[in-house]
C-alpha cells in the first residue's frame, strides 16, 4: 500500500519477536518504562538503549530497505527525533550534560523498544490483550472491556491512516501552490476525520458491532 | 451478559466511541508531525495542545475527556505517542508529566464551557465564548496541573516554574484563536453534510 503504512504497520515477516505473545510484549514495554524511571545509572540506561537498538534492528533488518522511497520514509521519524534532541539539549542546558545523557538513553531505549513491539504485534492481538486485562473490571460492571479494547484498537490502527491523510492534504495544498496555512490544513483534516468516524461507526454497527451484547 | 447493571444514559454508542478514538489518533498525529509555519508570526505552531482544544470544541465534555484519557493511557503503556516519540511511565515521572495529565480535565473544561448550540447566540458571541473556553480549558487548566507538577519534580519554586512556562502563553492564545475558527468552520460543514 502506501509508504507510511509500510513504516508503521506490522511487518509480515516473522521474526523472533513476532512469536512472543502480545500480552508479554505489552507487559515488557510497560515494565521497561517503569524500570527505567527507577534508575539514574548511566551504564544501565546506556546498555538498555543499546539492547533496545539491537532488538529494533533485529526485527527491522535491513533498517532502511523496506518501502520504495527511503527518504520519505525516514522523514516520518525525523521530526520526533529533532524534538527529542531539542528536549535533551534543553535538559543539558538546565541541569548538565550527564543528566541529559541519562534522559537521552532512557527515552531512546523506550522509543526503540516501543517501535519494535508495534512492528511485530497486530492491533487485533493488542486488542485481545486489553480486553483480557480489563475482564475483571468488566465483571464488576465498571466498564465494557470489549468497548475499551475497540477504542484502543481504533486509535492505534487509525494513527498511521490519519498521518497519511495529513500528508495528502499538505500535498494537495502544495499542488495548488498554497503556502501551508494552518486553517487550510486543519479544516479538511478535521472534517475528513469526522466523516471517517461516521463511516467507521456505521460499518461497525452493520457488522453487528460492539454495542449489542 | 451483564448489560443490565449499566444505566443506558452512560452507555456509549458506536458513533461516540469511534469519534473519541479518532480524536485520540488525531492528537497522536498532532504530537508527532512538525509544527506548522504561520503567516505573520515567525514562530511555528506546535499542534498538540491545539488537538486538546479542538477535541473540547468539537466533542461533548465526556467524549473529549475520554479521548484524552485514552491518549494518556496509550502513553502510559509505553507507546511513543508524545512529542519526540516519547512514552512510558518515564515521561509522567518527568517534568512535563503534569501537562499531559492536564489534557484530560483540560479538554473536559473546554467542552463544558464551549457554546455548542449555534441557534441560541450570534456567531460573534459564540466565537468569543469558544475562544474563552479554549484558553481556560486548554491553557489555564492544563497549566494549573502542569506547573505544580513541574515545580515538584524539578524542585523549582512555584514562581520559577510559572516563569518557565509563561513563554508558552502567547502561543496558546494563538492556538485558541485557530481552534475556535477551525471548530466553527467544521461545525458549519457538518451541518451542510448531515442536515
Amino acid at each position: 500500500m502506501s509508504l507510511l503504512n509500510q513504516t508503521l504497520e506490522v511487518s509480515a515477516k516473522g521474526t523472533w519477536l513476532h512469536r512472543w505473545p502480545a500480552g508479554l510484549k505489552l507487559l515488557s514495554l510497560f515494565s521497561l518504562g517503569t524500570a527505567l524511571v527507577l534508575t539514574d545509572h548511566i551504564f544501565i540506561l546506556g546498555a538498555s538503549a543499546v539492547v533496545a537498538g539491537l532488538v529494533c534492528l533485529s526485527v527491522h533488518w535491513p533498517p532502511f530497505m523496506r518501502g520504495s522511497a527511503s527518504s520519505t520514509r525516514s522523514s516520518v521519524f525525523l521530526w520526533p527525533l529533532i524534538t527529542l534532541m531539542a528536549i535533551v539539549a534543553y535538559i543539558g542546558f538546565v541541569s548538565g550534560f550527564e543528566h541529559a545523557l541519562v534522559v537521552l538513553c532512557r527515552l531512546l531505549a523506550l522509543l526503540l523498544f516501543a517501535i519494535s513491539v508495534m512492528a511485530t504485534t497486530s492491533v487485533t492481538a493488542m486488542m485481545a490483550v486489553v480486553e483480557k486485562f480489563l475482564q475483571p473490571f468488566d465483571r464488576w460492571g465498571w466498564i465494557r472491556a470489549d468497548k475499551v479494547a475497540l477504542m484502543f484498537g481504533i486509535s492505534l490502527r487509525l494513527m498511521p491512516v490519519l498521518l497519511e491523510q495529513w500528508h495528502e492534504i499538505r500535498e494537495a495544498q502544495a499542488a495548488r501552490g498554497h503556502r501551508a496555512s494552518p486553517l487550510a490544513l486543519l479544516v479538511p483534516m478535521l472534517v475528513r476525520t469526522l466523516q471517517r468516524a461516521a463511516e467507521m461507526a456505521d460499518a461497525i454497527d452493520a457488522r453487528g458491532g460492539s454495542s449489542a451484547r | 451478559m451483564n448489560s443490565t447493571n449499566k444505566s443506558p444514559r452512560l452507555a456509549l454508542t458506536t458513533q461516540q466511541m469511534v469519534r473519541a478514538a479518532l480524536f485520540t489518533a488525531l492528537v497522536i498525529v498532532f504530537a508527532i508531525i512538525p509544527p506548522l509555519p504561520m503567516p505573520f508570526v515567525p514562530v511555528p505552531l506546535t499542534l498538540q495542545t491545539l488537538g486538546v482544544m479542538l477535541a473540547g470544541l468539537i466533542l461533548s465534555p465526556r467524549l473529549a475527556a475520554l479521548a484524552m484519557l485514552l491518549y494518556v493511557v496509550l502513553a502510559l503503556v509505553g507507546f511513543p505517542v508524545l512529542p519526540g516519540g516519547r512514552g512510558g511511565l518515564a515521561v509522567f515521572a518527568g517534568p512535563t508529566g503534569g501537562f499531559i495529565l492536564g489534557f484530560i480535565p483540560g479538554a473536559f473544561v473546554v467542552s463544558w464551557l464551549a457554546a455548542r448550540n449555534q441557534s441560541e447566540t450570534t456567531t460573534a458571541a459564540m466565537i468569543a465564548r469558544n475562544f474563552g473556553a479554549a484558553v481556560f480549558g486548554g491553557a489555564i487548566v492544563v497549566y494549573a496541573i502542569g506547573v505544580p507538577w513541574l515545580a515538584m519534580v524539578t524542585g523549582m519554586s512555584m514562581d520559577r516554574a510559572l516563569m518557565a512556562v509563561v513563554v508558552f502563553l502567547p502561543g496558546d492564545l494563538v492556538k485558541a484563536v485557530i481552534a475556535t475558527i477551525v471548530a466553527l468552520r467544521v461545525a458549519k460543514l457538518q451541518i451542510i453534510n448531515n442536515p
